[in-house]
């Protein structure tokens, strides 16, 4: 879209919503109505999966959050020392993701862990504890963490998708909606995108440019 | 999770090779399977019987932990046989 000055308009609306007929926009709003739980569901748990791709960048903070009170994780065969938690990734309802360390023979191991809830059928049958990634290097296993959940997240969007789909074809049959389905799809993805590939070397680089170069506390 | 489209019924013909059809409207939480006919259930349905957040049942299907079927344009759908595999104690 061009400005009445003539310059090129940009980042108001996607380009692609702007050309849809009113059978798209019904469709859309229809269709949106109905994964809107989802799709916030979806802004949360990628928001809050940022935030560790933020604090993994400086382990500084997340050790700093254990400093409140020292809290342990029995091991589930009992056999080896509990998890000692350093800091709370995510908070889910029912389920807390965890990361911890413990002593091992051979230094110190860390783990990230989902906690469920005690009381749930999941955790009377397996135990509430589920060891998601482990390591000796706390950096390494949270980017491993945090690939993992980017594939999760990809999973939640597909289904979502699919979701999107069955609705548009229920209601709108026969219909080309198409474009109504790539404009969510697009939307989805682009709140479930983590940047977990930026090396913490090109983050800082990106941050000093950002700061002229200097340092800012 | 609480306006995910639930079609009335759903044909699982992959599943049980004879058109039986399943329920897949919403049931109350529980801490054990209810005694149904259901083949399988939603994600969010699956959720609430495990008794986790539904992210985490996202992640044990992408952990292979859970083995979903995909039936109607790709929808996820988690057997009754997969969560009764789960929740059974050794």
């Amino acid at each position: 879209m061009i400005k009445r000055n003539g310059q090129t308009r940009q980042g108001v609306a996607a380009p692609s919503l702007k050309r849809m007929s009113d059978a798209e926009n019904t469709a859309y709003f229809d269709a949106f109505g109905v994964i809107k739980g989802d799709y916030q569901a979806l802004c949360l748990i990628g928001d809050k999966l940022r935030e560790v791709e933020a604090s993994a960048r400086g382990l500084g903070s997340l050790d700093s959050q254990a400093q409140g009170g020292y809290v342990e994780l029995p091991d589930a065969a009992g056999d080896r020392s509990p998890w000692e938690v350093c800091a709370s990734l995510m908070r889910l309802n029912n389920n807390e993701v965890f990361l911890c360390k413990r002593v091992c023979e051979h230094g110190l191991e860390y783990a990230v862990i989902d906690q469920a809830s005690a009381a749930s059928a999941y955790a009377k049958a397996r135990g509430p504890l589920d060891v998601l990634r482990t390591g000796d290097n706390p950096r390494q296993v949270l980017r491993d963490y945090l690939r993992s959940e980017s594939e999760t997240l990809q999973l939640m969007v597909n289904d979502i998708t699919a979701n999107v789909r069955l609705v548009i074809a229920e209601r709108f049959p026969k219909q080309d909606l198409r474009r109504v389905v790539n404009e969510i799809t697009r939307m989805c993805k682009k709140v479930a995108r983590l940047g977990f590939s930026e090396s913490p070397t090109d983050a800082t680089t990106h941050a000093q440019k950002r700061n002229g170069g200097v340092h800012v506390c | 999770m609480g306006t995910t489209y639930q079609p009335a019924r759903i044909t699982l013909p992959a599943m049980s090779g004879n058109n039986e059809a399943v329920n897949t409207s919403p049931q109350a939480p529980g801490t054990t399977l209810p005694d149904s006919e259901r083949l399988a259930y939603s994600v969010e349905e699956a959720a609430q019987l495990l008794g986790v957040h539904y992210f985490s049942v996202y992640r044990m299907i992408q952990r292979g932990k859970l083995r979903p079927c995909r039936v109607l344009r790709g929808k996820l759908l988690v057997p009754r046989s997969e969560l009764l595999k789960l929740l059974k104690t050794e």
